[in-house]
């Protein structure tokens, strides 16, 4: 069971990853999983939120604004540094987009942020109190929805996705 | 870095100057690996580039011996 359960979570942060990346983040959060869920169309996790009316979409205009890139210049300015000039001193150095070309997120893997741990954590207590054989993304679609405090909630909470309404979905899907 | 522009970051709320010196974090990591890039690519041996950082030889090794050995 830990084995199936490993393989599901490590697909859904690998997945999640993508979504932070493509968002020009570098930390999984709890919402890239979430969003990872949504996006995987013949998941669990997925049909049970369309079931609720909810979908990927639906769930990007839910999350917070933005997360800014970590070189962010309006930071660096209120402090008396130009970001600008120090870009302009480097390119003229290294070349067009060296400071771009030099971020270090390339291939390694980004780090989870503690909510999306905690997300993780909490799907493994959902298997185990469920008793469940099958490990599914629906697990993790609950997880989120149980972990206080979590952008992924957050999300959920403003699409009108309740924890009992996941949980229940999840159950319709399942047994579908 | 001049006093003035310390006693700023020092000054400013936490959210902003936590965020100026995590692009700080960032800024410097990146002009770090170009410089260390470079380095290399003139033949700079690793003890070279790690004393001019005021590191260990195993610590830029460890951290850059795979992109730019």
């Amino acid at each position: 069971m830990f084995e199936r359960f490993a393989t599901e979570a490590r697909d859904a942060v690998t997945a999640a990853q993508s979504v932070a990346r493509s968002r020009g983040d570098s930390l999984i959060t709890s919402a890239h999983l979430l969003l990872a869920l949504a996006d995987e169309p013949t998941s669990v996790a997925s049909l049970a939120l369309s079931s609720l009316g909810v979908d990927g979409p639906a769930l990007r205009t839910a999350m917070d604004s933005p997360a800014r890139a970590a070189l962010d210049g309006d930071a660096l300015a209120a402090i008396g540094v130009d970001l600008d000039t120090v870009r302009a001193q480097v390119e003229g150095t290294f070349g067009a987009g060296a400071l771009d070309r030099a971020a270090p997120t390339g291939g390694r893997h980004l780090p989870l942020t503690p909510d999306a741990k905690k997300v993780i954590e909490q799907s493994l207590r959902v298997v185990v109190a469920e008793r469940s054989r099958s490990i599914d993304t629906g697990h993790l679609l609950v997880a989120v929805s149980l972990v206080d405090d979590s952008a992924g909630r957050a999300m959920l909470t403003r699409a009108g996705v309740t924890a009992e309404s996941a949980r229940a979905a999840v159950a319709a899907t399942r047994a579908a | 870095m001049p006093d003035d522009l310390l006693a700023t970051a020092a000054a400013a709320a936490p959210a902003e100057g936590l965020r100026a010196v995590r692009s700080l974090h960032e800024l410097a990591d990146r002009l770090e690996a170009l410089h260390v890039e470079r380095a290399r690519g003139l033949g700079w041996s690793w003890q070279q580039v790690a004393e001019a950082l005021g590191v260990s030889r195993q610590a830029v090794h460890k951290k850059y011996g795979k992109r730019f050995d």
